[in-house]
């Protein structure tokens, strides 16, 4: 009477540590291994993979290829170009994440959204920061179990200089960077089913759109980069070859690449405190990867984008090569698979 | 490979809507059903008694206890089982269709459907109803101003009031979630246009531009459409009706079914955005339930059967359409209606030189002869704000037609029609902005 007793209350605890959406991964059928938590040795995809992003997931205007003439720049007014994307795109010209895991998976479709994902979105600023993307990400049906993240592009091309002395919308400090990291990673954790994976993606070089804009104009009657640039007001902080703020180009740009190379080494970190646990935050085992490791591997993060890895509409955003590049990086730093 | 996409989809819309005739909630034998039966027992199942599943000194619990206190978590279970086997379904039966090699030779027959929602009952009042009040169907809509997916979800709530026209009304709640720092505050605003009658107008116009909702643009939004400024600026600053919010509030959060949209269809629990074929499923079995014949707006259907045959078609040329777009084309990221009065705007217009002013050349040259053209200097002017315009937007077109230093139709469009389309690019991303003039 006494063990059974005490096999009823063994049940009761387990009952009430199991989350009701670690009921839905059973219910799914989903993985259970991967998670440093997990403690399986099954090596299986996941079922449902989902991302926190912004333009750059929505693959916009990735096949747009001149800005000159009207008749281009609708490709530019069409916007987001979903089937392009380096997450999920459907285009037989992207080999896309999910294309990829597809490939590997044969006998279970794995199912991919981006439905969190809107262009203009910041890490840490406006209405739909990754915080509030990963709200809704945890509150998706069925609860994805793979979730990567590719942001920080706007927070750095919606700032107006880099010295706080010199404007009012300098770039954001290390600090709130790691603020804005912390909470969309804390709702994550707490929303996500145990063994779990989320890949941080390293955040674009976006020092390096200036040069490449200059290049991909040069001789190319169907593109002009600085006027679009100048005339939509496309990352202004680093696309403006003037004086802007107080701060000449090359001052910016020093100063965006300094801090580029800071925010991913702090995305580096934060993985490395809530994948070990450290910071008492992932108590049920979420695996946390950085995709970015340091500025001599290869990531999204080193990665230099050319001429011909943005697109010739706004020389901004990826082409679909870049697009294709992009998927291969995040690929590669995966270790969900 | 087009036959097996337009199959793929015309088995997504079956699943829905034609698996089988809209069943009826009180006799269909899923899970869902069971428990419906717990609720109200049968002679051949009163004798059952619940599992017990845990004794608290002289108290017993059983599973029927229990599972009322996890009724909405609990069906949130059941739909994502129902997810996973609509796909897979999917998946399963077009490679299937594949192997046979010939869809046309062999009949499909779908008997999947999706689990019946519990039925919550949600407090009745005297607040706006949007359509027929006494509409069999009632839509109670638990949403945020503030909430992208609340705004998103805006043109499948319209044209389900275009389908049924007198049998669905819907019916605004307030669920602002912590995080949206302006939601209540825009719930407010909603509250005293609703007072004057205007609450569908003036949501239009919050979920115009979501992003902008601050004091100055809910008074923009009630002065171009006639609310009397004074008494909404009092109703406002004194939040006349926050008490009702509140109530709203604590009623969304005593349910304890997470983020906004939340639609109760005749109480019928739906969580989030969902396609506008889920939402038509579960009317209908409602409308059967009530004994109520199917009557779809012409343009959409006929009556009955027939009806759900003409919809399935309805519904699977949209699904291919989209599908296509989203492969072929490309869309505008975001879209706002806006309703207009012309009283405000024909006053407005009387300034049209000044207002024209704004418009200044940009540096892109098209075309090889013509800028385009962006605003500037509008900081002050209530006009290009309350249209949802911003400081540098360029506009690049209006109705269709492209605007530059050669041709700038704006102001024509604004005076003749009824309903003018504006795309602009600001900060490097398009967005659309669509005004009826009434």
């Amino acid at each position: 009477m006494t063990k059974i007793k005490l096999a009823l209350r063994t049940s009761l605890i387990l009952i009430l540590t199991a989350s009701v959406s670690q009921l839905a991964i059973a219910a799914k059928g989903g993985n259970g291994g991967g998670g440093n938590g997990g403690g399986g040795n099954t090596s299986t995809t996941p079922s449902d993979i989902t991302v926190a992003g912004d333009s750059i997931t929505m693959g916009f205007a990735a096949n747009c290829t001149g800005n000159v003439w009207l008749w281009d720049l609708a490709c530019l007014l069409g916007g987001d170009q979903p089937q392009h994307s380096w997450f999920d795109g459907s285009s037989s010209n992207v080999d896309s994440v999910l294309d990829k895991y597809n490939n590997i998976s044969r006998k279970i479709s794995v199912d991919g959204n981006k439905n969190a994902a809107a262009s203009g979105s910041e890490m840490r600023g406006g209405n739909n920061n990754f915080a509030v993307q990963a709200g809704n990400i945890v509150t998706q049906s069925p609860l994805p179990d793979h979730v990567e993240v590719l942001l920080g592009g706007n927070d750095i091309c919606n700032r107006g200089c880099t010295d706080p002395s010199n404007c009012s919308d300098p770039l954001y400090s290390e600090a709130q960077w790691r603020e804005s990291v912390q909470a969309g990673l804390d709702t994550l954790m707490t929303g996500l089913s145990a063994g779990s994976y989320v890949q941080l993606n390293g955040m674009p070089r976006v020092q390096d759109l200036y040069q490449a804009g200059i290049d991909k104009e040069s001789g190319n009657g169907s593109i002009n980069c600085k006027s679009v640039w100048s005339t939509y007001g496309i990352c202004r902080v680093v696309t403006n070859d003037g004086t802007m703020n107080n701060e000449s180009q090359a001052t910016r740009l020093a100063a965006v690449s300094a801090r580029q190379q800071r925010y991913n080494e702090i995305l580096r970190e934060e993985a490395e405190a809530y994948n070990t646990n450290a910071n008492g935050k992932n108590p049920s085992g979420v695996e946390v990867v950085s995709e970015y490791v340091d500025e001599n591997t290869p990531s999204g993060g080193t990665f230099q984008f050319g001429e011909n890895d943005i697109d010739g509409g706004d020389c901004f955003h990826p082409s679909v090569s870049g697009q294709n590049r992009i998927a291969n990086y995040e690929w590669a730093g995966n270790t969900d698979k | 490979m087009h036959y097996l996409a337009r199959f793929v989809l015309l088995l997504e819309t079956l699943f829905l809507l034609g698996c089988s005739p809209a069943h009826d909630p009180d006799t269909h034998s899923s899970n869902f059903h069971d428990r419906d039966s717990i609720k109200m027992p049968t002679p051949e199942n009163v004798q059952v008694k619940p599992e017990l599943v845990a004794t608290i000194g002289n108290r017993e619990v059983d599973l029927e206890e229990l599972d009322a206190l996890i009724e909405i978590k609990k069906f949130d279970l059941e739909w994502t089982l129902y997810e996973l086997r609509q796909t897979t379904l999917t998946n399963y039966a077009s490679r299937l269709a594949k192997e046979q090699d010939s869809l046309e030779n062999n009949e499909v027959d779908i008997l999947l459907t999706p689990p019946m929602p519990p039925r919550v009952l949600i407090p009745e009042d005297k607040r706006y109803v949007i359509g027929n009040a006494d509409a069999p169907v009632k839509l109670a809509i638990f949403c945020s101003y503030q909430s992208s997916p609340c705004m998103r979800i805006q043109p499948i709530l319209a044209q389900l009031k275009l389908l049924y026209e007198n049998l669905v009304a819907l019916v605004p709640y307030d669920l602002p979630m912590h995080y949206h720092r302006n939601g209540r505050s825009a719930a407010n605003a909603a509250r005293c246009a609703a007072s004057h009658s205007l609450l569908e107008p003036y949501q239009q116009g919050l979920y115009a531009d979501i992003h902008n909702l601050n004091e100055d643009r809910y008074k923009q939004i009630a002065e171009q459409l006639g609310v009397p400024l004074d008494d909404f600026v009092r109703c406002y600053e004194e939040s006349e009706f926050d008490y009702l919010i509140q109530n709203d509030i604590d009623f969304g959060q005593s349910l304890n079914a997470g983020n906004v949209p939340l639609i109760f269809i005749n109480g019928l629990y739906t969580k989030g955005p969902k396609s506008i074929a889920t939402y038509i499923y579960y009317i209908e079995s409602e409308l059967k339930r009530l004994d109520i014949g199917v009557k779809r707006a012409d343009s959409l259907g006929s009556t009955d059967e027939q009806g759900v045959s003409e919809l399935q078609l309805v519904q699977e040329e949209q699904l291919t359409r989209s599908v296509e777009k989203t492969k072929n084309e490309n869309e505008f990221p975001e879209i706002s209606k806006m309703i207009l009065s012309r009283e405000w705007l024909d006053s407005h217009l009387l300034n049209q030189t000044e207002l024209e002013e704004s418009f200044t050349q940009a540096e892109h040259l098209v075309n090889e002869q013509y800028y385009l053209m962006r605003l500037e200097n509008i900081a002050d002017t209530d006009f290009y704000e309350t249209l949802g315009l911003k400081e540098r937007d360029v506009i690049m077109k209006v109705n269709d037609q492209w605007l530059h230093s050669g041709e700038n139709g704006l102001f024509d469009a604004l005076h003749n029609n009824e309903w003018v389309s504006i795309v602009v690019m600001r900060k490097g991303l398009p967005y659309r902005y669509d005004f009826e003039i009434q």
